[in-house]
């Protein structure tokens, strides 16, 4: 790659205002200990940043914030400079269960994200279309939910995902349901989406491996109340490798040791 | 993953897909079926036979069936009653229905209403409104409007608790999902809360349906000139059993075959429920 014509968009990256700054954000709760002892945390524009922790712990709770679906009680919390706002047009938020509606088959279920947004009917058919074909769905746009399998349920719920050419990715455990095999090409469908995508990705996830394999960054969150206590940068290179490269890597290892060891010390707490 | 989709189709169309009718599970159902009727039929003709039970009182399988048969040799007599009872039956289910519905929509719209209400609604909806009858033909007359609205007062609350419960079932998923999408309030309600409530409100105008006849019969037994009520009373009273098991079963077939229809007529809307709970049938 040319060194020189990669720069200034590298400078006009460093530029750009950060796409999303937690500032001892807090949220206390009546009779109870608190969620979230004060988060600190600021994602690039264009950053991949992956969230992990003890289950409980409050990770899905810090990405409500963000997205907007819920209010925290203290600190400062900003997307792309601003208030965070639920139904902005550039995020896209998939939930850790599909959420896919039972009544309307792939193809509809991918198109409400933009028939919500206003879009005619042909270009949201077409463009829903596009982003079924590209999670390998393309044949199965007339299916039900219930006549998909798991796999093929989160193929059509990233599909919904993508399919709003979003500028920030909001992703919550987006395989948990699924068996280890499928999992892992769930990821590598994901990674592959994601190499066609300049947004910025901030993604919750139980999984170290799939933290490890998809981010930039990996964040470890402590058990409740949660406070985030390390930040790992991902020097792999995740976004040109393969799945399976990348878990060869002795690097990758030795991440995945550290990761864990800070998330069994959260635990002690 | 294919094979998967595949197999899970293939398990909810074993009734459909197995190969002829012999020894299907279809021909199993209706085996069962026939044996259920033959069963009780044999009961009731055994229990007169065997002097368990008078005749005169219970009437006889085979009497009953010939009386079937021999209450259309009077066709306008009895399509003067269907004409009666149908009509109380529909025009009181069309009312009942849809006022049923609308107040659900405007309780589920006004929460605070909704809440102030709710206690009333259970309180009137456990009222025996079969014994409200007297006084619906004192207000209405003898006619069908009595009769109606004795079926309105049964159906209107049948619709107004299914679909408020259909309207207002919690899913936190779709709320998430719908805020993230930016949907606002009427969208929320056109794409995510009135589909989920279908399957529901669909059930409840099928049982709604069945008390239509159910009050249409009742409020004929209790006042009137013309209608399956009536004429059942009057069979009753002249200890004309086998007649009148012949019009009961007319009606059982009527309200069935109503229902039926509207189930025909209703399942493309209800399809995705269907295949959600694993029922091809």
């Amino acid at each position: 790659m040319n060194l020189a014509l990669a720069q200034p968009a590298a400078a006009a990256r460093a530029m750009a205002p950060p796409a999303v700054v937690a500032e001892e954000v807090r949220l206390s709760v009546a009779n109870a200990p608190d969620i979230l002892a004060g988060v600190n945390l600021s994602i690039r524009d264009g950053e991949f940043v992956a969230i992990v922790g003890p289950s409980g712990c409050g990770k899905t709770t810090f990405l409500n914030m963000v997205a907007g679906l819920q209010p925290f009680t203290a600190g400062r919390l900003t997307v792309v400079g601003e208030k965070p706002q639920a139904g902005r047009r550039e995020t896209a938020y998939a939930l850790a269960r599909d959420a896919l509606l039972p009544w309307r088959d792939a193809l509809g279920n991918v198109e409400l994200a933009l028939q919500i947004r206003g879009v005619p009917p042909e270009e949201r058919r077409r463009r829903a279309t596009e982003a079924l074909a590209k999670v390998g769905l393309a044949d199965a746009r007339t299916r039900h939910p219930a006549q998909l399998s798991q796999g093929m349920r989160q193929r059509v719920a990233l599909a919904r995902t993508f399919v709003t050419e979003p500028r920030l990715l909001i992703l919550d455990e987006p395989f948990a349901a699924l068996d280890a095999q499928t999992r892992i090409r769930m990821q590598e469908l994901l990674l592959a989406l994601l190499r066609q995508f300049s947004g910025t990705m901030i993604m919750v996830t139980h999984d170290i491996a799939e933290a490890i394999t998809l981010a930039d960054r990996v964040v470890v969150f402590s058990n409740r109340p949660a406070v985030v206590t390390a930040n790992y940068e991902v020097k792999l290179g995740n976004r040109k490798r393969k799945t399976s490269e990348l878990r060869a890597d002795p690097e990758f290892s030795r991440l995945f040791e550290q990761v864990w060891q800070d998330i069994e010390r959260g635990f002690g707490q | 993953m294919r094979t998967l989709a595949q197999t899970r189709l293939s398990a909810s169309e074993i009734g459909a897909s197995a190969p002829g009718f012999w020894g299907s599970y279809t021909m199993r159902v209706w085996v069962i079926r026939i044996a259920v009727i033959a069963v009780f039929v044999a009961a009731w003709k055994l229990t007169g036979a065997l002097g368990i039970l008078n005749p005169v009182f219970i009437g006889s399988p085979e009497g009953t069936v010939l009386a079937f048969f021999l209450q259309f040799a009077k066709p306008a007599m009895l399509g003067l009653d269907l004409f009666y009872t149908v009509a109380e039956t529909l025009i009181g289910f069309a009312i009942g229905s849809a006022s049923g519905m609308i107040c659900a929509v405007i309780l589920f719209r006004a929460p605070a209403a909704r809440q102030a209400v709710a206690p009333l609604i259970v309180a009137a909806n456990s009222l025996p409104r079969v014994a409200l009858a007297p006084l619906f033909v004192l207000w209405f007359g003898l006619g069908i409007a009595g009769k109606a609205a004795l079926v309105v007062s049964l159906v209107f609350f049948v619709m107004l608790t299914t679909t408020l419960a259909g309207l207002t079932q919690p899913n936190k998923d779709y709320e998430y999902l719908a805020r993230s999408l930016g949907a606002s309030r009427r969208q929320h309600i056109l794409f995510f809360i009135v589909p989920a409530a279908v399957p529901t409100i669909v059930a409840g105008l099928e049982l709604s349906l069945t008390y239509s006849f159910l009050g249409a019969v009742a409020g004929e037994i209790v006042g009137g000139s013309y209608g399956i009520g009536v004429r059942l009373t009057a069979f009753a009273n002249a200890f004309e059993i086998d007649k009148f098991m012949a019009l009961l079963l007319l009606l059982v077939i009527m309200s069935t075959a109503t229902v039926q229809l509207m189930r025909h007529f209703t399942a493309k809307l209800t399809r995705w429920h269907a295949t959600e709970q694993g029922d091809a049938h």
